[in-house]
This record gives C-alpha cells, structure tokens and sequence, in this order.
C-alpha cells in the first residue's frame, strides 16, 4: 500500500521523537490541570467576589430636595405654601445596552400605544442622543393607570422600567427668580471641585444661581442607595433599598412674599432693582431685579429657543441688577460726602456756600455744573436740593481721604456678604490706584466728583439700600441676609437660625445723624422728591440720585426709609432703574407707591400710574409755561406784564 | 474486514459521548436563560446523530481507498473554501459559512482533515526524506493553499492549528532537525515582531522610535532586505570556494532566515487588523482592551475561578444565566461548565480529553503502516492544539483566537469535523 515497508511501531521504537512529542501532549495537559487548580482552588475566593459584584449594581436613588419658604412659614403649620417645591412625576426609562435598535424601535412602538407619546419624535431623539449605554427618558409624566398597563405587558418589553422624578418647580414663576434661582445638571467644572464629595456625580442636579447655589448642600440632602441585582443585559432581577434617601433640609427665607411681589408689580415694564430691607436686622424683605425669567424653563422639557433668547438679550435678564452689577451712585452718595463734612466738623448747620449754578477752581478752566442755580445753600437745603456746588465745596474742604474713609464706614468698596452668590464689592477709588491705573495724580476735580458720587465710584444697589440702612438704624449695618431658619424635613425641628450680625458701625454723633435724617426728611417734603412726596401717605426720608454715566441715559435712584417718625416697622426701600433718567421723577414715584402698598395696602400698580401721570402733567406745565416765556421774551413783551 | 468492523474499540467511541453529553448539559444550561439560545442544546444533539451516522460509514472503510482519493478530496476541500471566500456568509465579521438549503456550514473545519489526509500521503511518499530545505517547499504548499483561502475570509484562529499539525506530522517522519529549527525561528520571528510593535504602538507614542519607523517604512526596508540578500549571496559564493569556511555558511544561513522571518513579519504587520492585534495582546496585558477582548478573559476567569470545588449548582451560575459571559456557547463554552461544576467538572471534562489524546498517541504508535500512522498524528495534534488554546484561553492563559473546542462548542461544522476525525482514529486502530 505505501512505499514505505518499514512499520512505524518498530521505527519509534529506536526514535526518540515520538516520546518527545508525547512527552510535550502531556505537558500541555498538565499547564491546563494546574491553571484550573490555581484559578478554581487557590484563587476561588477572589473569582467568587468578583462574580458578586458583577450583577450587583448601586444606583443612586433621587431625593426630595428642600423647599424654601417666605417669612410668614409657621413651623406649627402644615399649611405653609412654598416658594420653591418639587413636582414627582413617573418616568418611564429604556436601557438600550445590549438591545438591538431594530427591537428598541419595535418596543417604542408598541409602547407608545399604551403611554401615549409621539413614535417617530421618540425614535428620532433616542438614535440623535447617540449613548446606547445610559437609561433614555422615553416619556416623563407617565399617569399611573399608564404603569400599570405596561407592568401587565412587561415581559415583552426588555429594558423597560420607570422611576419617579422630582422637577423643581418654582410655582410663582418669575417672583424673585433671580433670589431664588433655579437649578441644572451639574457641568464638568463643578464637579471637578466636588470630586471628593460621593454625593455629587454625572447626573447630579445643582443649583445653579441665587439661594439654589448658595444652600445647594443644606437643600440636597442626601440620595438613597439602590441595589439591584441585573444581568449583562442590564435587565433587572431583584432590586432593594440598601440606603434610604434623605431629604434635604427646608429653608425659611427672610423675604416677604407680599412685599417682594409689591416691588415686583412697581417695577413692571422697567428695568433695574428694588431692595427692600429691614434695617434693625439686615434681613431682606424683597429684592427685585429687572428684566427677570421665569426658572421653571430650565426643568422639565427646557424651553431651549427661549433660554437662548434671554440669553442674547441685550438686556441682560439673568443679571442680578442688586448686586451682580455696579452702578455709578450720584447724588446718593452726598450722604456720605455730609456726614463726613459734619462729622468732621467742616461744616455745621450754619455754615452756607453760594452756589451760582456751576462750580470753578482757580488757575482752571473747567467748570462742574450743578443741578441749578440755588444762591446760599446750608446742609439742610444742600441734601434738600441736591446742590452740587454745595458738595463740591464740602468735598474740596473735606479732602478726598476723608470721604474715602466715611465711604468704607458706610460699606462701600467691600462685598456685605449676602447668601446669595456673585455679589460685586463695588468700586471705591483711591490715589494709589488712579496712579496705578493713568499714571496720573489724583486731582482735586476728583475729589469733587468723588463728593456727589460721580467718577470712579461704582456701587451695588444693596451698598446703597445698606447705606440708607445705617441711617435709619442709628448708622449700624447689619449684614443684609436673605436666610432666616433652617428646618428639618423630616421631623420639622429647627436645625438653624440665623443671628444678626454688625458688619459697619458709622461713627457719627446722633445730633449729626439727625441733621442728615432732617434734611433726607425734607427731600421728601420740598426737595427733589416732593412731587412724588406729596402722595406719601407715610413719613419718610429719602433721597434721590440722577446718575450720570457713559452707557446712556443717568440712572435714576431713590432710596429711602420709612416711617420717618417713629422707629417701629421701619423698612429701607432701594430703587434703582437703569438709564431712566431723573431720580425725582422716575424713581421716587415707584419707591413711594411701594412705602404706601406696604404700610397702607394700596394698590401698587395704581398708585405708581397715579404720581407718575401727576408728574408728567406738573413737567408738562413746566415745559408749556417755559415755552410761553420764550414766546413772551421773543414777541417783545415784559415778563411781569404776565402777572395779570 | 467484516469481522473487525464490530471488534471495534469502544474506548474512544465512549469519551467522545461523554464529552458531548457535557457538552449538551452546557449547551442547555447556556440557553436557559435566554430565548434566543434556548433550544441550541436540541440542534447540538441533531448534529450528533449526523455525526454518528457519517462515523459509522467512515469507521468501515478500507484505508487504501483514502490513500487513493486523499488528493481528491484536498482538490474538492479547496473548491469549497474558494467558493466560501467568493459567496460566502457573513456571521460575526467572518465570511466563513457557506449556506446549503437551511444549514450554514463553515469548510474551514473540514479543511483541517482534507488537508491532514493530503499531506499524510505526501509526508508518507518521502517518508524519512526530509534532509534538504527544497524538500519542504512542496509540503508547506499543501498547506499554505487552504491558510491562504481560510485567511481571506478572514478567519485567523481556524489557520493557527494547521502549523502545529505540519509541524509534529514531519517531524515525527523524521525531518531534518536543523530546517524544523529553522522554520520554528521564522515563525517566532513572524508572529512576535509585529506583536512587539503593536505593543508598542497601543501604550506608547511610537513616532520617536527609529526602528518601528525603518519596519513600518516600504521604502526604507526592502532596499535594507535586498542589502542583506545580497551579503547573504556573497557570502554563499565564497563558501562555494572555499568550503572549509563552515561559519561563513552559517552566517549566511542565519542571515536567510531572518530575513524571511522579516519579511513574513512585515507582511502580517500589514494584514492584521487592530482588533486582531488587540486580541492576541489582551493577554498579555488584558489592560489594553479592558471592555473588548479583554472583558471576555476577565469575565471567562471570573466565571472558572467562582465555582471553586464543586460549582454553583447546575443552571445556578450567575455568570452563565445573567449573560455575563460572551460566546459563551462557542468558545467559551468550557467555563459554564467551570462555574456550574467547579473544579470537578472541569477536571473531569479534561481527564476525559487527556485519555482521549491517550488514546490517539496509542493509534499513532501501533498503527499498521506510516500513513496510518501520520493521520493518526495530524488528527490527534489537531485535537490538542484547539483543546489547548481553547481552554487555555478561557483561563487566561493564552490569546483569544476564536478556535473551538472539539466535541464541546456549539456548532456543527466543529463538532462533524471532530466526529470525523474521531471516526478516522477508530477506523485506523480497528483495521491495524
């Protein structure tokens, strides 16, 4: 049959070779005995673990974030309506992994029949998301009848399971959006400063501006611990609560919802800020900033193209205009600029200077205007009128020191330390810096600007609702604060309070600070704020600003306290509207009709179109009788003739 | 012949029914748990009976006729795996499986006893000739033919098992020991350079490396190859001359088979692709490919090491019935068994592989005539080659290359080739 005669038995028999290979057959054997003994007897014990972790998987159950309450919650109660609170919802989950996306698609049909939502949008958003390894929200709001259903059909749909969600909800909408805030995915940034932190992960939800941002770990509270045992297709087995969620703590906040929304409706359709605050306590009792958003489009189904748009809004609507932005204060700052004058005992009651409607220095030829031509001008009529020519002079006796000195006792160049994030100190200049800065001397037209407010200084509207703060409360600030207590959620016991804290004591005489409270009476009375004054049904002391600036238009101020006569339920009120233009007429009328909205329950809205209107009328006339003198004057007649 | 047709062994008959007995409790435990595979146990058995039938007729008859028809069925094995390369289908990024009415076939496994046939009758005509290097270029031709055709579709592990098998089959005809040294460096040098390289390439930036740039640049190597040659042919010639100059001609010859290893080595660099290579290094270092490759040896080990001594209970392991093993029905079939069985079971499927190996080795040495003897070599070196990298690689031990286990993976081109070759290792032992 073959060539070869010889039998191969007898020729291994004298070669060694075929008891090399045998020999190398059965050391292979052996190579695979000892690794079975090795992985399966020696090293059992750590495959075994292993094996344990591989189907055990801890997923973090969502908790009740804290709501946050007004001034008026009553821990007795369980009626207090919150200002921020959670919305559940059933949320109906795929997990993809490991699903073919022919069998994902076949699913989402068949289910969409049962949870009624749109196939082919579903479809689209699933294979446009990309991820084929993350739960995809297939459909939130899933009634409950709706989940009873599909458990009836779920062994036909693989990768199907639902979960509650908790949306914030923010029910009063735009109300003191930018105070409360609102929340958000956590960003890569803010994680990365949390990395220690096991209750900060991807799919985490932060606050992200305002009292959201600032109490984010008090109102968190702390995620329950899910195990469920799954296979490698990520279908659930067994599932149980190792570790129970924690609901994060409720916060009672120092703002009053009626006063914040009073402020609100007086400042509809303008743009700027309102403060409102107790100066006995620095506790906040509204704080509006304008234009405003409504948090609520950030949560649930964000309204992109709206988010955009407030985004690209020249006017800023995000900017908290209270103490994120920095505004040149004007004629406000003549607070200041007086108590250091008296103070310092550079002027008294008694002492006057002319003011001939501008101001010169000698060897200059410059000239600083003034609001008017006043003639003789004490303290009293100088804060009365606004007399620049008065704080010009006061200024250029005082020194630029000593009203930087009197401006840092007041506040200003320093952050209050507010709870809410993102608070600006200000600006207060200094000589150092203008030579840093220009490589120029400080100059004394600075310090004259720097005496009215104008120039360098920039201020938050919360230094001046501080500064008028300090005079209504014997010149104490107390830091203004927004956060009264602390309350437990689940038992209800009151885990914090918040204790008032001096961060300025203004030293100043108290027959001085009388002066000033006087002359801010009078303001009010016969000054620049007496058109809107006159509609007060309260006393108060105010004074007004008309900011000058390079964006446009002066800024309009007026701040204010109330009531002037007596010391019980005093308020400060803060108003500032950006590029309105006269402190008197724009922003006075709105101050007032919130002070008579507050104390006499008037309506708001009303009251403000009320002095408004008799402001225009009154400036109408004024302008009407201006022209007619000019017609008189040209068509040759004699003023007096007018007389008759 | 009639008589020694039922004085046939049973030995071997009876461990290939045990293992696939395992095999089919496996198979059963595999799909338990999932709709897809549930019934594959049953298909296993229908390819059993096949099987059983095709060894039947083969166990009866007469080896001369093999011997005839052995060039035969290698010319009609290539046909098919021509055809498979053409039309073949694809499943699991392999054109491997030519489908006949409803059964998918892959002739790559078939190939593999074609092939052994074929060379066993060459290996046989110059029995004990092998003593020049021209006298292996025709063999290894025999057996690049069906590498090359298996490459195309591509199916890189089916073609590992065919090197070991030349290998052990001339040399047990008693080869040359020098060129079987030389022909083992060329192939370390083929499969461990590009290794090298892509090791390099996965973990480290390669751009400053001067070496792997000469390698990976056309332009630059052959002109260095052809360089060499050329030293090389120089060096013969003077030994020509002057035969007494024994180093020069070893020079020489060391200098041939590194640059044929070379040259192999870079032309496997270029025809592997990235998951390949990432396959083969996964184990050296499972952290190149932590979820790829590397999960299958992390969660195959994991599975074997758990069951500890006596498994987990059948149709208890979590690894199996939560689908954490992959392929766990081809080629990681052994380490359901490992979990559920433990130490035991996997013991005992060995044991019975190692007697069957026993009892090959036995044909091998007592077979009647040296081609009897050759085939018996080929079938039984197949068979421990795809045992050893198959259970060596689920536990880690050697590279992922997709080779089924014989008698035990799911598959009926894997289990009627091994059916056959079984049926040929009686046929050989019963007519001796």
């Amino acid at each position: 049959m073959t060539k070869t005669s010889v039998s191969p038995k007898q020729f291994y028999f004298f070669n060694n070779r075929f008891a090399i290979v045998q020999w190398i057959f059965i050391i292979l054997f052996f190579i695979l005995f000892f690794q079975v003994i090795y992985l399966q007897l020696i090293k059992g014990q750590k495959y075994s673990d292993l094996s344990l972790n591989n189907r055990e998987q801890y997923i973090p159950i969502q908790t009740y974030r804290g709501e946050i309450f007004g001034r008026d919650f009553d821990p007795e109660s369980e009626k207090n309506i919150p200002l921020v609170t959670n919305e559940e919802t059933m949320g109906l989950y795929i997990l993809p992994i490991h699903l073919k996306l022919s069998n994902v698609k076949t699913i989402l049909y068949k289910l969409s029949f049962i949870a009624d939502y749109n196939y082919t949008n579903t479809i689209s958003l699933f294979t446009n998301r990309g991820n084929y390894f993350e739960p995809f929200l297939i459909k939130d709001d899933v009634p409950i009848r709706n989940i009873a259903e599909i458990a009836e059909v779920i062994q036909d749909l693989p990768g199907i399971y639902w979960e509650p969600i908790y949306y914030r909800n923010y029910p009063n909408k735009n109300l003191a959006a930018h105070t409360l805030g609102f929340v958000g995915s956590i960003s890569k940034n803010e994680l990365k400063y949390r990395e220690d932190d096991p209750q900060y992960h991807l799919n985490s939800i932060i606050g992200k501006i305002g009292i959201e941002k600032f109490y984010d770990t008090e109102l968190r509270g702390k995620e329950g611990k899910l195990l469920r045992i799954v296979d490698a297709r990520n279908r659930i087995r067994k599932s149980f609560v190792v570790e129970k969620p924690v609901p994060g703590h409720n916060l009672v906040l120092t703002l009053d919802k009626r006063i914040q929304q009073i402020a609100e409706d007086a400042m509809k359709r303008e743009r700027g800020s309102v403060i409102v605050l107790d100066p006995y306590t620095g506790e906040i009792l509204a704080l509006v900033s304008k234009p405003d958003f409504d948090p609520n489009i950030f949560i649930k189904d964000p309204d992109i193209p709206k988010i955009i748009e407030l985004n690209t809004d020249p006017e800023k609507p995000f900017l908290n205009r209270a103490i994120q932005a920095k505004y040149p204060p004007g004629s406000v700052f003549k607070i200041v600029t007086a108590t250091a004058g008296i103070e310092e005992e550079v002027v008294n009651p008694n002492n006057t200077y002319y003011c001939k409607g501008y101001y010169k220095f000698e060897n200059d030829d410059r000239v600083f205007h003034c609001t008017g031509y006043h003639g003789y001008m004490n303290i009293y009529t100088g804060l009365e009128f606004s007399c620049n020519v008065f704080f010009f002079n006061l200024s250029y006796y005082l020194g630029s020191k000593k009203i930087i000195q009197y401006a840092e006792y007041y506040g200003y160049g320093t952050q209050s330390g507010i709870d809410i994030p993102g608070e600006l100190p200000g600006f207060l200049p200094s000589h150092k810096w203008k030579k840093k800065t220009f490589a120029e001397n400080w100059y004394d037209g600075d310090t004259i600007n720097l005496g009215i407010g104008q120039g360098f200084i920039l201020s938050t509207v919360l230094q001046v609702s501080d500064m008028m703060a300090a005079v209504a409360n014997d010149g104490l600030i107390y830091q203004p604060h927004l956060l009264k207590a602390i309350y437990n959620a689940i038992d209800g016991e009151q885990v914090f309070k918040t204790e008032k804290k001096l961060i300025h004591n203004i030293p100043i005489d108290e027959a001085n600070l009388n002066t000033i409270k006087k002359s801010l009476n009078l303001v009010t009375l016969g000054g620049t704020a007496k058109q809107a004054g006159r509609f007060s049904k309260i006393s108060l002391a105010g004074k007004t600003s008309t900011a000058q600036n390079t964006f446009g238009d002066p800024h309009a101020w007026f701040t204010c306290y109330a009531p002037y006569n007596t010391k019980k339920d005093r308020v400060v009120v803060t108003v500032f509207l950006e590029n309105a233009g006269g402190g008197g007429e724009k922003a006075a009328p709105v101050g007032i009709a919130i002070l008579n909205a507050i104390f006499k329950g008037e309506d708001v809205e009303k009251d403000k179109k009320k002095i408004k209107s008799y402001i225009d009328k009154a400036q109408y006339e004024r302008y009407m009788k201006r022209m007619d003198d000019q017609r008189l004057l040209e068509e040759g007649f004699d003023q007096t003739e007018i007389q008759f | 012949m009639t008589r020694q047709k039922f004085s046939f062994d049973l030995s071997i008959f009876v461990i290939l029914v045990l293992i696939i007995s395992m095999s089919i409790l496996a198979l059963y435990s595999a799909g338990y748990n999932k709709p897809v595979y549930k019934n594959i146990y049953l298909t296993q058995f229908l390819w059993f009976v096949i099987g059983l039938v095709l060894m039947l007729a083969i166990i009866p008859v007469n080896f001369k006729k093999v011997y005839n028809y052995a060039h035969y069925i290698y010319l009609i094995t290539i046909l098919l795996l021509i055809i498979t390369a053409l039309f073949g289908r694809e499943i699991r990024h392999t054109r491997g499986w030519l489908t006949i009415g409803p059964i998918n076939f892959q002739f790559s496994e078939i190939a593999k006893i074609a092939t052994i046939l074929f060379l066993a009758k060459y290996i046989d005509y110059h029995y004990r000739e092998f003593n020049k290097f021209k006298d292996f270029i025709f063999p290894f031709l025999i057996l690049l033919f069906p590498i090359f055709l298996i490459l195309l579709q591509p199916d890189l592990g089916s073609t590992l098992v065919f090197f070991p098998v030349f290998f052990v089959m001339i040399y047990l005809a008693d080869a040359n020991i020098k060129y079987l040294i030389y022909i083992m460096i060329i192939g370390a040098i083929t499969i461990i350079l590009p290794l090298l390289i892509s090791y390099f390439e996965f973990t480290m930036d390669v751009s400053n490396i001067i070496w792997i740039k000469i390698f990976k640049d056309k332009s630059i190597l052959f002109p260095l190859i052809l360089l060499f040659f050329i030293f090389t042919l120089f060096f013969k010639i003077i030994y020509k001359f002057y035969p007494k100059q024994v180093l020069l001609n070893a020079i020489s010859n060391i200098l041939i088979i590194l640059l044929i290893g070379l040259l192999f080595s870079y032309t496997v660099n270029q025809k592997l692709k990235t998951y390949q290579k990432k396959r083969l290094l996964v184990f050296v270092d499972p952290e190149i490919d932590p979820y790829g490759t590397g999960y299958n040896i992390i969660q195959s080990k994991i599975a074997i090491g758990s069951g500890k001594l006596f498994g987990k209970g059948y149709l208890q392991g979590s690894q199996t019935q939560l689908g954490f093993l992959p392929e766990q029905t081809t080629d990681f079939i052994i380490s359901v068994i490992g979990e559920e069985f433990g130490w035991l079971g996997m013991s005992f499927v060995l044991l019975l592989y190692f007697l069957l190996i026993v009892q090959a080795l036995k044909i091998v040495y007592n077979a009647r005539d040296p081609y009897s003897s050759l085939i018996a070599t080929g079938i039984s070196t197949m068979f421990i080659v795809q045992i050893f990298i198959n259970v060596g690689m689920t536990l880690g031990i050697m590279p992922v290359t997709g080779i089924p286990l014989p008698f035990l993976s799911y598959g009926g081109s894997s289990l009627i080739t091994s059916m056959i070759g079984a049926a040929i290792l009686i046929n050989i032992k019963t007519q001796r």
